[in-house]
């Protein structure tokens, strides 16, 4: 392992690929030793580069650059680079600059992708960040108020069906997952047309007939599903069920109600502040890649007399002609502006 | 040279909001403010050359991402 300045990094061969692991920080300074090691990967002439970047903790257009001439290093020799395993700020500066495709990005590990923050927030078996361990306590406070209930779950639609994100006990989650596979049920009615549905006595009920038998089988003898909704669509469905013999009192159906809007704000607040956040990101890495434009303008300025426009056509027309997003191409003129590396390659 | 409301036909067939699009310019480098950017993308306001192939450039990257090859011209492009 070699380490310099801010950066560590080692580079090994194993399993027909060869594997460039760094930690610490890729920036101007550390530039010349990241591309030196990458440089020392592609001397090996496999035909896999891997970048483990776990322990990545800062980045900017400099390791862009770097990772984009490699891909295309490798590419062009029939190969190809794949980025793993990268830090969440890694990951981000990837995604925010558009290049997760681009140069092979595999997603973070689902612990590389949370905080150290959020691992401290007390969360049940089924939640995976703060939104999740919201409504996770809505459904256990939820099952402890509402008298008559065993079982309190949220169900949300997702891209491929529905899904459970909530549940209060493993019984009313596979009350839930027998909906799914049977295709019926209360909280799939509920969680679609936006209409509450009740089903008091199930051994009297007659609808769902492929899913009740299966509920009854559980011990579960009623059930109230309750739609989430928003003011133009219904966002899922907050399901209640019952294994005592005289179910649950129409009061409690008031008490399901505030439950359920309860669950709503909190979705409805997720989706604002992932909205406003999408954006801030969104501008945050426009940032980067306008300050590397900038700097790449001033370069060319400086080399060929010529003025901040010409500059930028000039690069409009290297981006054209390379197929390579203008970033890419501008962080290249930074690359060939800097010294050059001083640790021996391999 | 593609001139506004070109511009927002290309837009609006790359599948970017103008916000998105003001995005990728600003990005880019462009120095239009949003409100005005839209001006122009409307046609109610003028552009510069070098401002326009920002914009043709944005969207350019925008439709390479979707496959396609360049579909807006710039400025120094010949008409065809």
């Amino acid at each position: 392992m070699t380490t310099l300045g801010k950066l560590m990094g080692s580079v090994r061969a194993e399993q027909g690929r060869v594997v460039v692991a760094v930690q610490g920080e890729i920036d101007v300074a550390t530039a010349p030793q990241f591309r030196a090691l990458m440089d020392a990967a592609m001397a090996f002439g496999g035909p896999q580069v891997t970048v483990d970047m776990a322990g990545v903790e800062f980045m900017d257009a400099q390791a862009l650059t770097i990772l984009g001439r490699a891909a295309r290093r490798m590419s062009v020799g029939g190969g190809r680079l794949v980025v793993q395993a990268p830090s969440a700020h890694a990951y981000r500066v990837f995604q925010l600059t558009r290049l997760v495709g681009l140069l092979g990005v595999e997603p973070p590990t689902a612990s590389g992708a949370l905080g150290p923050g959020l691992e401290a927030v007390v969360m049940g078996p089924h939640a995976r960040d703060l939104l999740d361990a919201s409504l996770e306590l809505v459904v256990s406070v939820a099952a402890d108020v509402i008298r008559g209930a065993d079982g309190v779950s949220i169900t949300l639609p997702r891209s491929n069906g529905f899904a459970t994100v909530a549940a209060s006990n493993d019984v009313v989650l596979g009350m839930d997952h027998d909906q799914y596979s049977t295709g019926e049920g209360p909280c799939l009615d509920a969680a679609k047309g936006g209409e509450r549905f009740v089903s008091t006595l199930l051994t009297e009920e007659v609808r769902w007939p492929a899913f009740v038998p299966k509920a009854r089988a559980r011990g579960i003898r009623s059930i109230l599903s309750t739609p989430l909704l928003a003011p133009d669509r219904t966002l899922g469905a907050l399901n209640v069920y019952s294994s005592h013999p005289e179910g649950m009192a129409d009061v409690e159906l008031d008490w399901a109600d505030r439950f359920a809007r309860t669950a709503t704000t909190l979705l409805e607040r997720a989706e604002a502040t992932q909205g406003e956040q999408a954006l801030l990101a969104d501008l945050q890495g426009r940032l980067v890649t306008r300050d590397v434009i900038a700097v790449a303008q001033g370069i060319l300025m400086e080399r060929l007399g010529i003025t901040k426009d010409e500059a930028q056509r000039t690069l409009i027309r290297a981006s054209r002609g390379t197929d390579l997003p203008l970033a890419v191409v501008c962080g290249e003129v930074l690359a060939s502006s800097a010294p050059p590396p001083t640790v021996p390659t391999a | 040279m593609m001139i506004p409301p070109a511009l927002d036909i290309a837009r609006k067939e790359a599948d970017l909001s103008q916000l998105e699009l003001w995005l990728r310019y600003f990005g880019l480098g462009g120095m239009t403010p949003a409100l005005e950017f839209e001006g122009i993308m409307m046609g109610m306001l003028d552009a510069s050359d070098h401002d326009r192939d920002v914009i043709a450039h944005a969207l350019n990257e925008r439709f390479t991402e979707l496959g396609r090859n360049h579909p807006v011209p710039y400025s120094d492009d010949v008409e065809t």
